[in-house]
């Protein structure tokens, strides 16, 4: 129980029960901490539990057992104080427009218009989407309505920003774009983030720590530290200590996944 | 435009040159005239004020009752999946069936069309507002959550904004039911009313007037569904169109 | 539920005019099955009711194919029968019986027209909105204009149609006991109005099992039918 642990993961199950089907073990005994400022990313085979993990810290949903502190307060309902989430499907408001998305949260916490106002256009600049404000979702593509979901995480100021596989629907260059981009605003801003991902170079190019879940119950696996020095550019890609970490990466991963799809051909 | 033009001068024509009955066909040009004729009858606008009144009343109870309804059972799964199939199979039966029990319980004066409008009107509400509750995306009702909205905020800021093209279609549909509960009860029985008109009219032959009743009985039935339908494509601009019957 | 009506109609809580006692209602029911001509009216309305559906789905379908077919004329009609369908239909029941008269019919035409209305809607809407990605993936693997339209254009349209063909059911059903109920000289609904002219409750109440079990079973039967197309 390390007192100095801003996120503290304790010995985290959770099983999904169902009528008609056999239970799922999702996650077994999985313990996790993270350090303030810390980017640290999970990456692991499909449906190995990253998504509920994301649930739990956001206090979506409580574990079958296990806690998890923030500051060392237990988390049981969502704290948009301290927590904001991203999500892999956009989650926009479609009749709201990207001013009245990225508005929303403060919005539920009741602060006035004109401060709303102020913090989210502040933050559609910070993701490049000024001139952007009044379109409606539907009239975005999927890397902008993306973009706007980001703002709208950061517009309500969170220390620990939970992200989702953001990127998974984009092309892979919009991907590169908005992985520098988000590089760049944790390195202006040096919130906590926990990102998933299946992207290898993202994973690396992005984080501080990877953590390797194995095949479905989720535990953890390895966890690689990346150390490139900041401010980070894409051109790191290139270089062999990258790709290195890369393949390290890959072979983690590798087995994991081919016991995951054996999983779900079985399932 | 031409083509209804042509139409009408056809139609005009057909029956100027006489092969066809005056009983079943009249020309429009007749159709015009006596239209200036009966909207100037005052019993013509004693009958459409009561007709109106029914109308209004049996939906604004349709509308009252069935959205809170709607609402409550669309909210929760268990209730819905036991209600829902009663009602769709409820709504599947034809009421005339029992429109003597309406008789019997409110009369045959103004009360029991205005019950039996509400009862027509009452199913596409209440069946739109459940689908509108139940269609709301869960993925920006967990979005929400994890931005700390209360249940209240949950209800007023994505489910009510998400339902509401399809509750207005329900209205829409609703409003229609209504219309057509109520001229159906005045048809069958009634001693007010525009539907005791079109009776009145039919047994006396009237045929032009026939005409010239049901036609605007027709026109003010497909604005209010238009004015409607505006509203309805209004409200609902960011979504993907959806059907339309 | 049963029990409750009997013994509330029993101590009279309610007048039986109003709600008669389920077992006189069994009796009147049973004794009504003995008799022949009731199988005239009921042969007459379930006529009446299958000639209309035929129409209503036979017309509906061809026109809903043609406009949804047909961008240009879709533009036009779609919009205006949409317009049209909110008509209170009852209305036009008078045309129908001093065009057709007053035996069936009337009501065949009336029913028909009001049948029309939800099958053509969503024939139309169910052709108009095929994915044309799927269309397009379809002509580029060399399906010919038959192929195209019985593989893909109908599959794809089939959901919403039968929607409409279910509504269309339901509105055809509506309309011949409401046709028969206002002005007939056959028919179950035409029992009903005598019943009720009557204030034979029980006998009333006997038609009404009647008319729920004939809806009750058209439904399993378009349900079979569904089922059967694997639609869900
Ligand atoms: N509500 C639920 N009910 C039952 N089972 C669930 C539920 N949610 C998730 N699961 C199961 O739990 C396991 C973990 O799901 P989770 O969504 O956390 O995986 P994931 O790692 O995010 O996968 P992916 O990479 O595909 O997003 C999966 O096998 C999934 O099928
Ligand atoms: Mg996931």
């Amino acid at each position: 129980m390390s007192q100095e642990a801003f996120i503290d993961l304790q010995n985290i199950s959770v099983t999904y029960l169902s009528r008609t089907l056999a239970p799922v073990s999702a996650l077994k005994d999985f313990n996790l901490t993270v350090k303030e400022g810390e980017f640290l990313t999970i990456i692991g085979p499909s449906g190995c539990g990253k998504s509920t993990l994301l649930h739990i810290l956001a206090g979506l949903q409580r574990p079958s057992q296990g806690e998890v502190y923030i500051e060392g307060e237990r988390i049981e309902t969502p704290r948009p104080d301290k927590v904001a989430m991203v999500f892999q499907e956009y989650t926009l408001f479609p009749w709201r427009t990207v001013l009245g998305n990225v508005e929303v949260g403060l919005e539920f916490k009741g602060i006035s218009k004109q401060e709303r106002r102020e913090r989210a256009l502040e933050k559609i600049k910070l993701v490049g989407l000024q001139g952007f404000e009044t379109r409606y979702p539907h009239e975005l593509s999927g890397g902008m309505k993306q973009r706007v979901a980001i703002a709208r995480a950061l517009t309500v100021d969170p220390e620990i920003l939970l992200m989702d596989e953001p990127f998974g629907a984009l092309d892979e260059q919009t991907r590169l774009v908005l992985g520098e981009e988000l590089m760049r605003i944790w390195e202006e801003t040096r919130k906590t983030i926990i990102f998933v991902t299946h992207s290898l170079s993202e994973a690396v190019y992005l984080s501080d720590r990877i953590v390797v879940m194995t095949a479905r119950p989720g535990r953890i696996k390895e966890v690689l530290k990346v150390d490139f020095p900041h401010p980070r550019r894409p051109e790191i890609m290139t270089t062999d200590a990258f790709e290195d970490l890369r393949i390290q990466l890959l072979r983690n991963l590798y087995d994991e996944s081919k016991k995951a799809v054996l999983q779900e051909n079985k399932a | 435009m031409l083509a209804i033009g042509t139409g009408l001068l056809a139609w005009e024509l057909i029956c100027r040159v006489g092969y066809i009955d005056r009983l079943f066909l009249v020309p429009p040009s007749e159709i015009l005239q006596k239209t200036r004729v009966l909207l100037a009858r005052s019993d013509i606008h004693a009958a459409f004020a009561i007709t109106a009144y029914e109308i209004m009343v049996a939906f604004a109870l349709a509308a009252g009752i069935a959205i809170p309804m709607g609402l409550l059972i669309g909210l929760k799964s268990k209730i819905y999946e036991f209600f829902s199939p009663i009602i769709l199979i409820l709504f599947a039966i034809p009421q005339v069936t029992i429109y003597y029990l309406f008789v019997l319980w409110f009369g045959i004066g103004v009360a029991s069309k205005i019950a039996f409008g509400f009862t027509h009107g009452f199913f596409p509400i209440i069946l739109n507002t459940m689908a509108g509750v139940r269609g709301v995306d869960p993925s920006l009702l967990l979005a929400s959550r994890s931005m700390g909205a209360s249940r209240l905020q949950l209800f007023s800021k994505v489910i009510v904004p998400w339902m509401l093209p399809t509750l207005i279609t329900g209205l829409r549909l609703g409003m229609n039911f209504t219309l057509l509960g109520v001229f159906l009860a005045e048809l069958v029985v009634s001693q007010k009313g525009l539907g005791t008109l079109i009776i009145v009219l039919t047994s006396s032959f009237e045929t032009a007037s026939l005409y010239s009743l049901v036609g605007l009985i027709c026109i003010l039935a497909i604005v209010i569904n238009e004015s409607l339908r505006m509203l309805e494509k209004r409200l609902g601009r960011w979504r993907p169109e959806k059907v339309a019957v | 539920m049963l029990a409750f009506w009997e013994i509330a109609t029993a101590y009279e809580w309610v007048l039986p005019a109003l709600l008669p006692p389920p077992v006189e209602v069994l009796k009147t029911f049973v004794g009504l099955l003995g008799e022949g001509d009731i199988y005239i009216h009921l042969a007459v309305t379930l006529q009446e009711i299958l000639l209309a559906y035929l129409i209503a789905v036979l017309t509906g379908t061809f026109l809903g194919f043609l406009l949804g077919g047909i961008p240009y004329l879709g533009d036009i009609f779609e919009p205006l029968l949409v317009a049209i369908s909110a008509v209170p239909i009852v209305i036009l029941y008078p045309f129908s019986v001093l065009f057709f008269g007053i035996g069936s019919g009337s009501k065949i035409a009336f029913a028909a027209l009001s049948g029309f209305f939800p099958v053509v809607i969503n024939t139309t809407w169910g052709v108009r909105t095929v994915n044309p990605e799927l269309i397009k993936a379809a002509k580029s693997l060399g399906a010919r204009p038959y192929q195209l339209f019985f593989k893909v254009i109908f599959p794809a349209a089939l959901p919403t149609m039968i929607s409409g063909f279910r509504i269309g059911m339901v509105f055809v059903l509506l309309a011949v006991i409401g046709g028969e109920f206002i002005s007939a000289k056959a028919g179950i609904g035409y029992k009903i109005a005598q019943a009720s002219d009557m204030l034979d409750t029980p006998l009333l109440f006997s038609y009404i099992w009647m008319v729920l079990t004939l809806a009750a079973g058209i439904n399993k039967l378009l349900s079979l039918v569904e089922r059967k197309f694997n639609i869900p």
